[in-house]
């Protein structure tokens, strides 16, 4: 059945104020654009498993008030100015995670499940600032201490796919981790910068082929 | 830096690394070109790197334990090698904030051997004692741009194991914050080979042209020996 794509206007109509939201790579800026342009506030982002220019331009238009990643920053730019004036000066809360942590944790999310069990983190001061992470006896490693994290199923994800084909199944690429966000994520956006019937037939290497069942909206934009 | 990193890494490792980490990702390549042609490592974007489903499946791999080697940097590195790459000051009320974590807090715990790279060898980055720890574990070696430290086991805290061509025992000891023991063995690091510097600048800094292009451009353009090709 055909999918019938709307605007990226209709699409992020859905997204309320105070949302929590995902974003992931490489960034829906389209969409991300759109919603600043609508002036949504309040809301709660999770970078998966980081974050970059889109965080930036939402922390600046004041759309943001929590950020839930692993770290911010623009690549070779460098440190991320608007993120580090925000955390320093309050406006922005900053819920530390740690890369293997947030994938984790979406994996339960994905699952439906609502914790997860993460290695490693022993010793690091998130342990102290994350009131949520729990470290628990390893019931099934006699002696040995397991740190529990909760499941992250955002409401909402805004992603960018390459294309996608008439039935809505979206082509992205195989180096992020976008296929783990729409599979938590509880309403996807997906913008694409094409449809085309065979969208999904031929795939290149590096790509891989999210279904149309996750995507509840899609969005094409320019290239 | 990347030669002194390079000669850490070992023919048949898997060597994974992470963002904004230019300098190592010159010596796994330049490693494999050279004295490790079996080394296989994770780096998005680079001909010749594991195709991992995205950074999950890196993860999952380096979480069961078969990861042998990854890199890790701080804005602040303490004595006990942990690194903060969080905030200066109080974590709730910081005077500067920095990136955050990113894989750090599980992976140096997890992996076997972690290099800490750091350009900067000065007493604000080498402090006693970290801000926040963004992670804590047991560094195989630091390199920076003034020596290489050790990591003394037993005492539990970084020592000199060598300093690069032009430095001493003295000099790296007075760009350290903390107390840098010497090991008794301390030396001159080795200088980057001809045939080092010659890979990196015809074989390796092209390939990192796409994921680094500052970094390269800077590599190629500096230094009378080398030139853009």
């Amino acid at each position: 059945m055909a999918v019938q794509p709307v605007t990226a206007s209709e699409a992020v109509a859905a997204i309320p104020d105070g949302a929590r939201v995902a974003l992931g790579r490489p960034a829906a800026l389209f969409l991300v654009e759109e919603l600043i342009r609508q002036g949504r506030s309040g809301l709660h982002l999770v970078g998966v498993p980081t974050g970059g220019r889109a965080v930036e331009l939402l922390i600046a238009a004041g759309c943001a008030e929590s950020l839930e990643c692993s770290g911010v920053d623009l690549g070779e730019e460098g440190l991320a100015p608007v993120f580090g004036r925000a955390v320093e000066s309050g406006t922005l809360r900053m819920v530390d995670s740690t890369c293997p942590a947030m994938l984790m944790a979406l994996q339960a999310g994905a699952s439906g499940v609502s914790f997860a069990p993460v290695p490693g983190l022993l010793g690091s001061d998130l342990l102290r600032v994350r009131a949520d992470f729990r470290v628990i006896d390893d019931p099934f490693r006699p002696g040995e201490r397991v740190v529990l994290v909760p499941a992250i199923a955002p409401e909402f994800a805004l992603l960018h796919g390459l294309r996608a084909d008439q039935d809505g199944n979206v082509v992205i690429g195989t180096e992020y981790d976008d296929r783990l966000v729409a599979q938590a994520a509880r309403h996807v956006v997906y913008s694409v910068e094409e449809v085309r019937d065979d969208g999904t037939r031929t795939l290149a290497a590096g790509e891989q082929v999210v279904p149309a069942a996750y995507v509840d909206a899609l969005v094409i934009v320019p290239h | 830096m990347a030669c002194a990193i390079a000669r850490a890494l070992r023919d048949g490792e898997r060597v994974g690394v992470g963002v904004n980490s230019p300098v190592p990702a010159a010596a796994v390549l330049l490693a494999k070109r050279t004295h490790a042609p079996s080394l296989r490592f994770r780096l998005p974007g680079v001909e010749g790197a594991e195709p991992f489903l995205g950074s999950k499946e890196f993860f999952d791999f380096a979480q069961r334990g078969r990861l042998d080697v990854f890199f890790l940097s701080g804005v602040q590195i303490d004595a006990g090698g942990r690194i903060n790459l969080h905030v200066l000051g109080d974590y709730h009320r910081p005077e500067r904030r920095f990136p955050g974590a990113f894989g750090s807090a599980v992976l140096y715990p997890i992996v076997p051997r972690v290099i800490l790279f750091r350009a900067e060898h000065s007493p604000r980055v080498f402090v006693p004692r970290v801000h926040f720890v963004s992670a804590a574990g047991t560094p195989d070696r630091v390199v920076t741009s003034l020596a290489v430290l050790g990591f003394d086991r037993g005492a539990g805290r970084l020592v000199l194991d060598s300093y690069h061509p032009g430095q001493s025992v003295e000099s790296v000891r007075a760009a350290t914050g903390f107390d840098l023991p010497a090991r008794p063995m301390v030396r001159e690091t080795s200088p980057p080979s001809p045939e080092q510097l010659r890979v990196l600048r015809d074989e390796v800094y092209p390939m990192l042209a796409g994921v680094y292009p500052a970094f390269v451009a800077a590599m190629l353009g500096a230094g009378p020996a080398s030139s853009p090709r």
